[in-house]
C-alpha cells in the first residue's frame, strides 16, 4: 500500500484497518438480498446503498476518539469552489509555442480511439436486445455530441468524459421492471439411445405413429404428439434468466445525477469529501 | 443507399445470452465468425461516399422521442434511480480524482473531476440520442492524462495547454468519425470484445491502487472465470 511509504505507522495501519473494514462491510452488505432477517424492501435498499453505507459509517470511525489525531491521510480538495492549483479556470492555450499544438495530433488521435470504443462498448452493454429498449439506438449523433463535450472541458482544463462501463448498464438495470423467470431444461437422456435400431425409432416416432394411426383408424391423429415427446426425459437444471419490461427511457435520470454531482461542488459540501479518508476510497470498486 | 449501409443492430448479443444446447453450435458459429476485411472497407468507402448520413438517420429517429422522454422521467421508480446513479458514479469519480491529482502534482484534481463529471453529464442528458448511457471520467482517461502530464513536464510545456490541443484535435477527430458513419463499424463488435474490453478497464483499475502484480493476477482469474461462461463449450476452459 502507499501510505506505508509516506504516513506515520499508526495512519497507516488505521488506513490498512479502515481499508479491509469498508470492504468488508461494503462487500457482506451487497449480498443482502439473500439475507433472511429484515424485510425484501429492506434488503433490496441495503445492497444497492452497501458502498454508501460502509463509506459513511468508516469515515465516522476514522472520527472517534483518539482515531480522529492519528493524522489519516483523506481527499486534498480545497475548501471552496476553485481549481485544485488555485489557478484561473480559462487555461492559457494562447500562450505556448507553435510546434505544441502539431505535437498534440497524435495524442488527440489516442483520445479519439479510446473515446470511440470506450463510449461505443459501454453504449452497446446498455442497450443490448435482452433490455428490450423502445426508443432505438444514436451511435452517430452520441459520438458528435461527445465530441462537442470535449470542447468546454477543454478550455476549462479538465478531464474529458465518456461513458461509464459498469455504471452505464447499471443505470439502465436500476430504471427496468425485471421480473425473473425460471424454465425447466429439459434432457432426452435414455439408455436405450445406444441401440441403433431404438434410435431410429426414436427418430422416426411421429411418422410412425402417424401411420400406425392411418392404418388403424383411416384418419389422422388426434393427441398432440409434441407435448408428449415434451414430457420425455428428465429435467436438467432450472435455468433462470431475466424478462426486462418497460425500460423508463427518459432524461431526467442523468440529467438529476449529474446535476447531484454538480451539487456536491457547493461551497458546504465540498469540505465534506475532504473528510472522506483515501483508504475508504481506494478499495470500492 | 440507406439499405447498403444497413442498420447497427444489437444482434452481436443473440444467441450468447441463453446456455442452451441447441443454441451451441449457433453460438459457436457465430464466435468463430470474423467479419471479412472487404466488408469492412466496403463500409468505410460507403460511410466517406455519404456524409452525415448515420446523424441524419439518427435524428430522424430519435427527434419524435425528445419531448416524450422528458415527460417519461417524471415517475417515482426515476427518483430511485437518481440517487442509486449518483451514488455509483460519485465514488469512482473521487477516486480518479485523487488519481489525476497524484500524476499530475495538483494540476488537474477531484474538484476537476467532479465540475467535468457534472457538466458533461448535463450536456449529455440534454443533447445525447441514448441518455440512458452516463457519462464520467474512465479510467483509461486518468491514465493517458497521467502520460501526458509525465510528456509535458519533461518537454517544459504547460500541462494544460497541451492537454487543450490535445482536446481540439480529439473533437475535429470525433466530428470525422461521426459524420464519415464509422460506427456501423461497432455492428461487428461481439459481446466476446466487450467483455475484453471491461478486463482492461478492471486492469487500469488495479492500475490505480498500486503496481503490485498480486492483484492483477486475482483479477484475471476472476474475470476468466466470469469469461469463461460466456464462450461456447469447446472453448471453455474452467
Amino acid at each position: 500500500m502507499i501510505f506505508f511509504q509516506d504516513d506515520a505507522l499508526e495512519a497507516a495501519l488505521l488506513s490498512l484497518v479502515l481499508a479491509i473494514g469498508t470492504f468488508y462491510v461494503a462487500y457482506n452488505l451487497n449480498q443482502a438480498r439473500s439475507w433472511h432477517i429484515l424485510v425484501g424492501p429492506m434488503r433490496a435498499v441495503l445492497a444497492d446503498y452497501a458502498v454508501l453505507i460502509s463509506v459513511i459509517a468508516f469515515t465516522g470511525l476514522s472520527y472517534i476518539g483518539k482515531l480522529g489525531d492519528a493524522g489519516v491521510s483523506r481527499v486534498d480538495v480545497p475548501n471552496e469552489f476553485s481549481t485544485t492549483a488555485s489557478r484561473d479556470w480559462l487555461v492559457r492555450f494562447w500562450e505556448v509555442p507553435g510546434w505544441v499544438i502539431v505535437a498534440a495530433i497524435p495524442f488527440g488521435g489516442i483520445l479519439t480511439m479510446l473515446f470511440f470504443f470506450d463510449h461505443n462498448v459501454s453504449s452497446l452493454l446498455s442497450q443490448q436486445a435482452d433490455f428490450n429498449l423502445k426508443k432505438g439506438s444514436a451511435y452517430h449523433w452520441d459520438l458528435l455530441v461527445l465530441g462537442l463535450s470535449i470542447l468546454p472541458c477543454s478550455f476549462l482544463g479538465l478531464p474529458p468524459c465518456n461513458g461509464l462501463i459498469p455504471q452505464a448498464p447499471l443505470h439502465v438495470r436500476s430504471l427496468a421492471t425485471i421480473s425473473e423467470v425460471t424454465r425447466e431444461v429439459k434432457t432426452n437422456n435414455n439408455n436405450h439411445n445406444n441401440n441403433k435400431k431404438n434410435r431410429w425409432l426414436q427418430k422416426n416416432k411421429r411418422k410412425l405413429k402417424r401411420k400406425w394411426s392411418r392404418f388403424r383408424n383411416n384418419k389422422e391423429p388426434e393427441e398432440d404428439i409434441s407435448q408428449e415427446e415434451e414430457e420425455e426425459g428428465h429435467s436438467l437444471y432450472h435455468h433462470k434468466y431475466e424478462i426486462w419490461e418497460n425500460v423508463y427511457e427518459n432524461r431526467v435520470s442523468p440529467l438529476m445525477q449529474a446535476a447531484l454531482i454538480g451539487v456536491v461542488l457547493a461551497p458546504y459540501l465540498l469540505p465534506v469529501i475532504g473528510r472522506i479518508p483515501r483508504a475508504v476510497l481506494t478499495v470500492l470498486f | 443507399m440507406e439499405e447498403a449501409i444497413g442498420e447497427v443492430t444489437d444482434d452481436a448479443f443473440e444467441g450468447t445470452t441463453n446456455n442452451n444446447n441447441s443454441n451451441n453450435e449457433k453460438e459457436a458459429k457465430e464466435f468463430l465468425h470474423v467479419a471479412p476485411p472487404t466488408r469492412i472497407l466496403k463500409r468505410l468507402v460507403l460511410g466517406i461516399c455519404w456524409l452525415g448520413c448515420g446523424i441524419r438517420k439518427d435524428l430522424r429517429r430519435h427527434l419524435p422521442w425528445y419531448l416524450d422522454d422528458w415527460r417519461e422521467g417524471f415517475h417515482f421508480r426515476v427518483l430511485g434511480s437518481i440517487f442509486y446513479t449518483f451514488f455509483t458514479s460519485i465514488a469512482p469519480a473521487i477516486t480518479f480524482g485523487i488519481y489525476i491529482q497524484d500524476a499530475t502534482d495538483n494540476e488537474m484534481g477531484v474538484v476537476e473531476v467532479l465540475f467535468s463529471t457534472a457538466l458533461c453529464g448535463t450536456f449529455c442528458a440534454c443533447f445525447f440520442g441514448q441518455p440512458l448511457v452516463i457519462v464520467g471520467v474512465t479510467g483509461p482517461v486518468s491514465v493517458l492524462y497521467a502520460a501526458l502530464y509525465d510528456i509535458a513536464s519533461s518537454t517544459g510545456v504547460d500541462f494544460l495547454s497541451f492537454t487543450f490541443w490535445t482536446g481540439v484535435w480529439a473533437f475535429l477527430m470525433h466530428v470525422l468519425l461521426a459524420v464519415t458513419n464509422t460506427c456501423y463499424l461497432i455492428k461487428y463488435i461481439t459481446r466476446f470484445s466487450c467483455e475484453v474490453f471491461a478486463l482492461l478497464i478492471g486492469d487500469y483499475y488495479s492500475l490505480l491502487v498500486n503496481n503490485k502484480n498480486v492483484e492483477r493476477i486475482c483479477l484475471y482469474t476472476l474475470l476468466l472465470l466470469k469469461l469463461s461462461s460466456t464462450l461456447p463449450r469447446p472453448l471453455r476452459i474452467l
